[in-house]
């Protein structure tokens, strides 16, 4: 039998919320409280299988990007093919975050945890077997609903299991196995291009996701369900047990779990959509998903510049592909290419996941908004300058871009979208900010070449100096400071 | 007369006695072989002039060995290569990634290094060359660019005057090398048309009203000469004959800029910039190379054949044909090439399809 720790406090537990008692620091026999609340095994287990399904993502995405010039070549895709083809995992992503992570709501953060790695499995097991551009382009979508599910999911599973302090550092470490796992991905698979240089690479290459991915789906069943989503939904013995779970400890703390009996109106125990745009969420839903989907035309509007820092930074490539030992090589390059860009992505993040619990989600983020901004208008330099003084304007506005937005935006507007929101609609208001993010991604992806033409470069990049400090004004206006901030409180 | 249809599938005994045959035969003295042997090939009527002109000499110094060519066209070449129903198929084209993932045993060798012109019927103006760049002519083929004078034709000619008369582009209705090459440098230099029609020996051409198809390269000169105001693409080894009829070559505007005439120099400086990049298997694009010289429209002429053949004698004859015809003392001497409009094989290259060729060896069929 378990000692027990805190049977002095026995009665101070009755009444508590989830969140409470994932915060409360444990107290020894003698009275002594820890400094922290450590994690527990169980915390640990759903950190560890949302950071590996967010590996995935990014091993897989990445891992995309090399395979699709093999598999453009097999199929015989031709350009408005390719379009639907990317936008395909797009369209995945934004329904899969709007429908499928709103049912987080609905059916609990455990199932949809489960069931959208069930569908990435499925969905990359068919892909090892597509033989055509139609069940190419079906794949990915499957895939991009997986994907777009895990962006609020990933993030409520931590969010609601871990304490508040540190909410920060968790959610964005395992936001930044994306980017690990898209390093690895690019890296493995430049080592299937090296052992099979033929037109089969891009199966082999997706090949290698699958036994892993399967064995988180199994371990993702062994994990307890949000006993705040339980709780918000009015399951309290339900919950309790989930509390009890989650906080097994040796020797055991707390001993008693006793949460407060909440009211649960109508619209938590069965929210509509449309409960975002009512008076008590509309601020939060401005905030999550307006900075998101500026952030993101930034973002495109520097990828303009990509293929000169890859050229400058690795070699052109062929100047067209006049065989397969062509397609290998660019694949290659292409995928040092990625890992170049990962690179960047991981070092931003490292220091967004230090600073976040530290200075802050909000000023992080509108530093890193005028920090685009910046980066934006430095990169624009280049377009009067020639040779080297060119390439120096353009590094340097790339760089600052890319670790102004990974260690501000990119990582605040995720990391904030899934705590700005009462947990009762926290599913589908993070779902929809990711979706609003995406229409804008899909928008500009189409938008932005017509507008290169119309205005030219320059005022192209000018327009988004001014979109990023729209961003960190919107940011300012709207702000929800979250830093160690309880999720029971939000929305209160 | 023994011949090497792959219809003769023996068991291991019949073979193993065959050889010990074959041997005493052999021992007994050379004029036992003689006629022996008939290697087929059918294929390529861009490379055809050049077989007419290799197998004289080739049987003269090689008795025993009769070469069978026949003039059909590359994707016939190609086919009748991975059925197995000739020993050499011919093409202007490799084979596709699904043939050649498909049928590993066959490889693709290149044997000499052709080019192809954009030939025209313009009347009055015999002498004078004509300048074209690659969006050009996939205008003319798209159906968008339809009259001589077509402000895109006049801004690349200035100073010659344009009839207003509308093009007649004639393609070819086989399945067909020429038709890779030329789709291929569409594709490559013009984005519309990689986007739309894309290479290869067959391809959806665009509809264009004043189109013409003809079959072969001498079906198509045949039209080109008889039509006037038409332009087609053709082998070079028909040079002479298209000079004959009275028809020109255009210019044609490559990578760097420059417009070039397929000379050996500029012939040689699009194959020498890709010397390096050939793959093991040869299968390369030479279409549209970079280099201020090189001229757009060459491509490596093919010996498709597989390695893996049921008789000895016929792995050894196709050897000592294919390393014949890739030698600079033998099918690649100047006295051939020079009469075709052919350049022989840089050393790279050769070397690359002597390779491939050495392994051509009586195997076992699975």
């Amino acid at each position: 039998m378990n000692e027990v720790l805190d049977a002095p406090r026995e009665a101070g537990n009755v009444g508590k919320s989830v969140q409470d008692y994932i915060d409360e620091l444990p107290v020894w026999p003698d009275g002594t409280m820890l400094k922290s609340a450590p994690m527990t095994a169980m915390q640990w287990r759903i950190w560890g299988l949302a950071a590996a399904g967010k590996f995935f993502e990014g091993f897989v995405v990445f891992m995309t990007g090399v395979a699709l010039p093999l598999i453009v070549r097999e199929f015989h895709i031709g350009s408005a093919e390719k379009g639907i083809v990317s936008a395909a995992s797009l369209a995945g992503i934004l329904f899969g975050a709007v429908l499928l992570g709103g049912l987080s709501d609905y059916f609990g953060r455990k199932r949809m945890f489960i069931a959208e790695m069930i569908i990435f499995c499925a969905f990359l097991s068919l892909l090892l077997v597509c033989t055509n551009f139609l069940s190419l382009a079906i794949c990915l979508f499957g895939l991009g609903m997986a994907l777009g599910c895990d962006y609020p999911t990933a993030h409520m599973i931590i969010s609601e299991s871990i304490p508040s302090s540190a909410r920060g550092k968790l959610v964005l470490g395992a936001f930044a196995f994306q980017a690990v796992g898209a390093l690895i991905g690019t890296g493995v698979g430049c080592l299937v291009l090296f052992l099979v240089p033929d037109l089969s690479a891009w199966r082999w290459m997706f090949a290698t996701a699958i036994v892993p991915a399967i064995l988180v789906t199994i371990g993702r069943f062994f994990i307890t369900e949000s006993p705040n989503w339980l709780s918000a939904r009015g399951h309290h013995e339900k919950a309790e047990v989930a509390v009890s779970k989650l906080l097994v400890r040796q020797p055991q703390y707390p001993s008693k779990i006793s949460l407060a009996r909440q009211t649960v109106d109508t619209v938590q125990a069965d929210p509509s959509f449309w409960t975002l745009f009512d008076r008590r969420n509309r601020r939060a839903t401005i905030f999550a998903s307006v900075p998101w989907f500026l952030q993101d035309l930034g973002t495109y509007g520097i990828g303009i510049f990509t293929p000169t820092i890859l050229a400058a930074a690795l070699g052109g490539g062929a100047d067209h592909i006049r065989s397969v030992s062509d397609l290998i090589a660019d694949g290659i390059l292409a995928a040092k290419g990625a890992a170049l860009i990962t690179f960047l992505l991981i070092v931003g993040i490292c220091f967004a996941v230090v600073l976040a619990d530290r200075l802050g989600r909000i000023r992080l983020q509108i530093g890193g908004f005028i920090g685009c901004a910046l980066g934006l208008l430095l990169a624009s330099f280049s377009i009067d300058f020639e040779g080297s003084t060119k390439i120096a304007f353009i590094f340097a506005g790339f760089m600052m871009f890319n670790f102004m937005t990974n260690i501000g935006p990119n990582a605040q507007t995720y990391l904030l979208a899934g705590e700005v929101f009462p947990t009762a609609v926290r599913g589908m208001g993070a779902g929809f900010a990711a979706a609003f993010a995406k229409i804008g991604a899909v928008a500009t992806a189409f938008l932005f070449p017509i507008l290169l033409v119309a205005i030219g470069t320059r005022a192209l990049l000018y327009g988004l100096v001014v979109t990023s400090i729209l961003g960190a004004i919107v940011t300012w206006l709207y702000r929800i400071e979250t830093t160690g901030v309880n999720l029971d409180r939000i929305g209160r | 007369m023994m011949t090497s249809r792959h219809t003769n599938r023996a068991a291991g005994h019949q073979w193993a006695a065959a050889s010990l045959l074959t041997i005493g035969l052999l021992a007994l003295g050379g004029a036992v072989q003689a006629a022996d042997l008939t290697v087929h090939e059918t294929g390529s009527t861009l490379l055809y002039p050049l077989f007419q002109l290799w197998i004289p000499a080739y049987e003269t110094a090689h008795p025993g060995v009769v070469i069978q060519a026949e003039a059909s066209n590359s994707g016939n070449g190609i086919e009748q290569a991975l059925a197995g129903h000739v020993d050499l198929g011919a093409s202007d084209a490799y084979m596709s990634d699904e043939q050649a993932e498909h049928n590993p045993d066959i490889v693709n060798i290149p044997i000499a290094i052709s080019a192809m012109t954009v030939t025209y019927n313009l009347p009055g103006s015999h002498g004078t060359d004509l300048r074209l760049d690659g969006p050009t002519l996939s205008g003319i083929y798209s159906g968008t660019i339809t009259y001589w004078d077509a402000p895109q034709i006049v801004a690349q000619n200035p100073g010659i005057h344009l009839p207003h008369q509308t093009i007649i582009p004639i393609r070819r209705g086989d399945p067909s090398g020429d038709t890779f090459i030329f789709t291929q440098f569409l594709d490559f230099s013009t984005p519309s048309w990689e986007n739309s029609v894309g290479y290869g020996s067959v391809v959806t051409w665009p509809s264009v009203a004043a189109e013409q198809t003809a079959e072969g390269n001498e079906g198509v000169l045949h039209l080109v000469a008889n039509t006037p105001y038409a332009i087609t693409y053709l082998g070079v080894s028909l040079h002479d004959e298209v000079a004959k009829a009275g028809l020109s070559d255009a210019l044609l505007k490559n990578q760097a800029g420059a417009y070039v005439q397929p000379t050996a120099e500029t012939v040689n400086a699009a194959a020498s910039g890709l010397d390096e990049r050939t793959p093991p298997d040869e299968r390369l694009s030479l279409v549209f190379a970079p280099g201020e010289k090189s001229y757009p429209l060459i491509a490596y002429e093919y010996a498709v054949v597989s390695v893996r053949q049921h008789e000895p004698q016929m792995a050894s004859a196709l050897r000592a044909f294919l390393l014949w015809s890739v030698s600079l003392d033998g099918g690649n001497a100047p006295k051939y090439l020079d009469a075709v409009g052919f350049i022989p094989l840089p050393d790279f290259i050769r070397a690359l399809s002597e390779k491939q060729t050495d392994r051509i060896r009586q195997q076992a069929t699975n």
